[in-house]
């Protein structure tokens, strides 16, 4: 059986970051340990991964296409699904969307590199602080600074007075500013991780050109750069505990037919995002329970937030047409903290292709029978009207220039849920119920983006969860949550990262964040992964990694 | 630096210098079919019924549909049905419809074309659905989509449509069609190399040239305003925002 001291199983914020700091570690101390990086897409660049399965590379040097096309798009993303329809029969509860390939989330992700406000830190559950002690803004402050540092984070503006032109907020965003204004709310450029960018537009999903800061050119790159190996189309399936640590298995895609793999290792890092790495356990957990207890209060795949994701699709009124233009720059650059106060949602206008703003409820994209509705599935659409057809087809074609897509992001209350589909393999998401504290959330910020097109001159269509009560997000967050050592019960994992009974088994990514953020996460997954690598180098307040491998 | 773009209120007017233009479809060069004539068969018609194109009075296609954007190619993409799901395009199906919907260029086709004569002969005996005027298709589809037993099928038709009117997947006919320029390189799957460009489409580096210049001259397409927004009276951000521009 092939050998490794650390598998890494994931190669996105959370474990791009482990495999760059516990490789900086195992090199300065002669490099003898030995690291793997287990990825189960494809390698994007070519860079990493000689062996993986993909296309030729473009002009750009990688595999990414437009983000238009299903076959591109399904490279770089992966759906997540209820399909017993939780809420409603028939109907998906919710439905996540996740990054796929060698830098992960890295590849779907917008670059909005935003910190987690000092309130989404201080939540308070059944009397508890969700988080641990170990975590607050002011702690991990340092790692934020350390990650912007890695991802060329900086803050857009709106007139390149004082930044480079390719900084700039986007045309979209004015408008978007105007009509925040018109309701008494400000908008503000967004900070960003992304350099030189060429602002090439249909920006979504992967990107060809060196704009965008994807994972591959700075974590991971540090990570090769200290010796650590990277497999791409790996998709692991069972983790079992040995006696001296554990042993990982699943399939190798990269060739036909695949095979089947097993490694052993000392220490193993699940880093497989917060919908992968808690179904991963949750598939694994019968076998490894025959050989030691794991999760016996049964928290895996329990209190999953979806950042208090909502998004809508409108249109602009003819003052703002031509203005909007979806296809260029960046797909997010700014954002309205007006409502954060008193409602703890940002809103935050982008562009998404055509294609995917119906989700596969293309009703979505016309009108509300009750556009005021609030509330899930709360109205439907107007009497008589068709998602197909040539009226249909002349909504589509109303879009080019004047449609305008926007978004909340809330603290949430963690109503959703990861669990086994259909005969215990595949991987589901639900959301039963949402909680009154994020119905009113999502009720006033509908309200105030219902506003915003209206005072735009134009309106707002009917959205999935006010249709279907389908909850979208791009940002799931729990699953294996932390919690205090002392609280084992509460939680998958402590402070570290460190399953609870299980020495050197580790889950470092989106599933151990026990609350809604409230901003986009993925700089604060990355914090987060950054200060349990730095105190596991240092062996503060844990074993040491040095301790650990002998 | 001000450009004053929103008073301009520019459109891109792509002149573009494509190396690889998308290709021209069978629809788009004015030999498009006239409505109800000329459908390979029920299925073709039904592409055409759900995301029409658009004729003027001599037949020529004046607005692409999903046949004229490649639809029948989407059809035959390999496991084109979990490639949507997976995108969430398409609603996860039981194991029995999944089973159906296998072959979607052979045995799920002729099903699919035999069940839409049955649903014609409800609207007008003795006619084929490809056959029927529009307002009778459309009736005949309004009854298909409410029949639980046929919804999938139609469902799995509806995606192919929309992915090749919005997907680019053959050609980019239907992104044009709702007002996108084209891409600069289909072949090669790229849509826009960056901005900003001139009006013909020339990339412009900003650091050189004067944007002003060429905005002043009418010859800009940008992707910013390039101003300040008009402050909101009374909104005080200070007690949201750090200097950074992260909330507190």
């Amino acid at each position: 059986m092939a050998f490794r001291d650390v598998v890494i199983v994931g190669s996105g914020f959370g474990g791009a970051v482990m495999a760059a700091r516990l490789g900086e570690a195992a090199k300065l101390t002669g490099g003898a340990a030995k690291i793997l990086v287990l990825e189960k897409g494809e390698d994007h660049t070519g860079a990493f991964d000689p062996a993986s399965t993909g296309g030729a590379l473009n002009a750009q040097g990688n595999r990414f296409r437009h983000s238009l096309s299903p076959e591109s798009s399904g490279k770089v993303a992966q759906l997540f699904t209820d399909t017993a329809g939780a809420f409603k029969s028939g109907t998906p509860s919710m439905n996540v969307i996740a990054g796929l390939g060698v830098g992960g989330g890295s590849n779907a992700y917008d670059g909005v590199s935003l910190r987690a406000p000092t309130e989404a830190f201080e939540q308070v559950r059944d009397g508890r602080r969700l988080w641990p002690s170990v975590y607050s803004r002011a702690s991990l402050s340092p790692y934020y600074t350390k990650v912007e540092a890695m991802l060329h984070v900086h803050r857009l503006a709106w007139t390149d007075a004082k930044v480079p032109h390719w900084q700039l907020a986007t045309k979209r965003d004015f408008v978007f500013a105007d009509g925040c204004r018109k309701i008494g709310a400000t908008a503000v450029p967004l900070k960003l991780a992304d350099e030189d960018d060429a602002n090439e537009g249909w920006w979504n999903q992967g990107q060809r050109f060196s704009g965008r800061q994807n994972l591959t050119k700075n974590y991971l790159a540090d990570a090769k750069g200290a010796g650590v190996e990277l497999w791409s189309g790996c998709d692991v399936d069972q983790i079992l505990p040995t006696k001296d640590g554990y042993v990982v298995s699943g399939t190798d895609r990269r060739v036909t037919p695949s095979v089947r793999f097993e490694i052993e290792c000392k220490m193993l890092v699940i880093a497989a995002g917060a919908v992968g790495s808690s179904g991963l356990l949750l598939r694994t957990k019968p076998a490894f329970a025959q050989r030691r207890a794991i999760d016996p209060t049964n928290m895996v795949g329990k209190q999953v937030s979806g950042n208090g994701d909502y998004g809508v699709t409108g249109v602009v009124g003819k003052d703002y047409e031509f203005a909007v233009e979806g296809h260029k720059g960046k797909p997010m650059s700014s954002f309205c903290p007006s409502y954060w106060t008193q409602h703890q949602f940002i809103l935050i206008p982008f562009y998404a292709a055509p294609l995917y703003l119906s989700l596969g409820q293309p009703s979505t994209l016309l009108r509300a029978k009750d556009p005021r509705a609030v509330g899930r599935a709360s109205t439907t659409l107007e009497d008589g009207a068709r998602d197909w057809g040539g009226a249909y087809k002349q909504t589509l074609k109303s879009f080019g220039s004047r449609i305008l897509t926007m978004g909340c992001l809330a603290l949430d209350g963690c109503e959703g849920e990861v669990r086994l589909g259909r005969g215990g393999n595949g991987v589901e998401v639900a959301w039963q119920s949402t909680a009154a504290s994020t119905e009113r959330r999502w009720s006033a910020a509908i309200d105030a983006m219902r506003r915003i097109y209206e005072s735009l001159g134009g309106e707002m269509f009917l959205d999935g969860y006010r249709k279907d009560g389908t909850v979208n997000t791009a940002h799931p967050l729990g699953g294996c949550r932390m919690a205090e050592a002392s609280d084992a019960g509460l939680g998958v994992v402590d402070p570290n990262g460190e399953v609870f009974g299980n020495p050197n088994l580790f889950v470092v990514d989106a599933a151990i964040v026990p609350s809604a953020l409230g901003a986009n996460p993925s700089l604060t997954i990355a914090a987060v992964a950054e200060s349990i690598a730095d105190r596991l180098v240092r062996g503060a307040g844990t074993r040491s990694f040095a301790d650990r491998l002998v | 630096m001000g450009l004053g773009l929103f008073a301009a209120g520019c459109r891109p007017t792509f002149a573009s210098d494509s190396t690889a233009p998308s290709p021209t479809l069978p629809g788009e060069t004015g030999s498009g079919h006239a409505a109800g004539a000329g459908y390979s068969d029920n299925l073709d018609a039904l592409a055409d019924v759900l995301l029409p194109a658009e004729r003027d009075a001599s037949g020529k296609v004046t607005s692409v549909g999903a046949r004229e954007a490649g639809v029948d190619h989407v059809m035959r993409v390999a496991s084109f049905v979990p490639l949507a799901q997976a995108q969430g395009l398409l609603p996860s199906f039981s194991d029995a419809v999944m089973t159906r919907l296998e072959d979607l260029d052979g045995v799920f086709r002729a099903q699919l074309n035999a069940a839409l004569d049955v649903a014609a002969l409800v609207q007008k005996p003795l006619t084929a659905f490809r056959d029927l005027p529009r307002a009778l298709q459309e009736a005949a589809v309004d009854q298909a989509f409410a029949d639980p037993a046929q919804k999938p099928a139609l469902l799995v038709v509806r995606a192919a449509c929309l992915t090749a009117y919005l997907g680019a997947v053959q050609s980019d006919a239907g992104l044009r069609d709702v007002g996108f320029p084209a891409f600069e390189n289909f072949a090669d799957g790229l849509a826009v190399s960056g901005y900003p460009r001139t009006k013909k489409g020339r990339l412009v580096d900003a650091k050189t040239e004067s944007l002003e210049q060429l905005d002043a001259n009418g010859d800009l397409d940008d992707y910013t305003y390039n101003r300040e927004p008009e402050p909101t009276p009374g909104d005080d951000l200070s007690l949201v925002l750090d200097a950074n521009g992260d909330l507190l």
